[in-house]
């Protein structure tokens, strides 16, 4: 697969520091299953963390903001250290080579990110699933919408040459490709691909080729369609 | 043997961070309690200070200092200095804890079948750990004040880009344009 449209370097940025809302979240994990590029710049923005948390207090004198914490000199011991003291030295390492082999899934615990993956969403990863319970939204396009913690996330099919209606979004909007092509004013996105909107871009993708074009669509605002018809979908796709 | 480890970093250079990445490699070897205090006292009180911001929760910010730091005692075997600088594998471990605390996920619930793992173990290649922290430090003070804000707000409060828009009362392509235009500065320092 290859990948030509990626998510913004803010978007990656945000991803990396864990501030991203769960459903663009989610979406940013498929993209960087299939793209090194991004795996990169995500490592980048990390590395940047480390060197901020060692940084804290200059940053703050920088941003001269009156909500950033005020920190406590950081030469003064953590008030936790006592108590911490105490758990090192009950923690006996060898415990951990006598966890059968049930527990080695805790290996990874903490020192890999995990995503909750709503099941339509693993299954399509896996394959596409032609059993998943698709609710048609008007003719030519259907949906399911995922469960996360912000509400932000659903599955469209759609039908090879319909046209989503022009809309604009006040929000941010993640697309990401898992069968099929659509294009829009900036360019064919295929499978792999994302493509991350700004707000207030105007767009009306247009589904090509002979397949439904199956996407995940992260929103953090209602789509705001334009002329009649479009708005008699509102209540449908709106949140 | 734990002396001749302890000795091996100069402990006036706590500031660089070839320092505590060896720090960490020698815990990983010795498992020595007392040397692995002196990485808790640099990291504690900063780690604490991020999870506060990101939290706005001293109980629970301090809960998650000792988790992230007894994890990190109890992992350091896989730690490895040429993949990563130690503050940066203490940063991924210190979110995904907060991330998963946020998702009201326990990891030990990783069977659950919902919540797979998509990414792969590791990039091939990494970007290693060739920054250093004085460089990063005067790059951040050259940035223009609103895009030191809206990093700020990125990692030290946790904000989307949508909560920054609000707070700062800037539309959302601009924020947007700040985060990116901030990050690719700051990444070119990380280049060796
Ligand atoms: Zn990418």
């Amino acid at each position: 697969m290859s990948v030509n449209h990626h998510p913004d370097d803010a978007t990656l940025l945000s991803y990396a520091s864990g501030s991203l809302l769960e459903s663009f979240e989610i979406l940013v994990a498929c993209h960087l299953r299939f793209c090194q590029q991004c795996r990169l710049r995500v490592d980048q923005a990390e590395q940047l963390g480390g060197a901020m948390l060692e940084s804290a207090e200059m940053l703050e004198s920088t941003v001269m903001l009156e909500s950033a914490v005020t920190s406590e000199n950081k030469s003064i011991p953590f008030a936790g250290r006592a108590a911490f003291a105490e758990l090192l030295d009950d923690d006996e390492p060898l415990v951990d080579m006598l966890v059968d082999s049930a527990q080695k899934r805790d290996d990874t615990a903490g020192l890999v990110r995990t995503h909750r993956i709503p099941e339509p969403l693993q299954r399509l990863l896996e394959s596409n699933d032609a059993t998943l319970a698709w609710k048609r939204l008007v003719p030519g396009i259907q949906q399911i919408r995922l469960d996360t913690e912000d509400d932000g996330l659903r599955l469209m099919k759609i039908a090879p040459g319909m046209s989503i209606p022009l809309h604009t979004h006040k929000g941010s909007e993640l697309t990401f490709i898992l069968y099929g092509s659509y294009s829009d004013e900036l360019g064919r996105l295929q499978p792999g691909d994302v493509s991350d909107l700004d707000a207030e871009v105007e767009h009306q993708p247009i589904t090509d080729g002979k397949e439904p074009c199956i996407c995940l669509v992260a929103t953090d605002a209602p789509l705001k369609f334009h002329g009649f018809l479009p708005k008699l979908l509102q209540p449908f796709i709106g949140f | 043997m734990n002396t001749e480890m302890t000795m091996d970093y100069e402990p006036d250079q706590k500031d660089s961070i070839q320092h505590w990445n060896r720090c960490l490699e020698a815990v990983a070897t010795t498992k020595d309690k007392a040397t692995y205090m002196l990485f808790y006292d640099h990291f504690a009180p900063r780690l604490n200070s991020w999870l506060l911001g990101v939290t706005k929760d001293a109980e629970l910010a301090e809960e998650l200092v000792q988790e992230t730091m007894l994890t990190v005692w109890r992992k350091s075997g896989q730690y490895d200095s040429s993949k990563a600088a130690a503050s940066t594998w203490l940063f991924r471990i210190a979110r995904n804890m907060h991330v998963d605390h946020l998702r009201r996920l326990k990891v030990r619930a990783r069977a659950d079948s919902m919540m797979l793992d998509v990414e792969p173990d590791e990039p091939e290649v990494h970007g290693g750990m060739h920054y250093d922290t004085a460089r990063i430090r005067d790059a951040i003070k050259q940035l223009p004040v609103q895009q030191a804000q809206v990093i700020y707000k990125s990692y030290f409060e946790g904000k989307s880009h949508q909560e920054i828009a609000n707070d700062m009362d800037l539309p959302l392509g601009s924020v947007k344009s700040s985060v990116r235009l901030a990050f690719q500065k700051l990444s070119k320092v990380l280049r060796p």
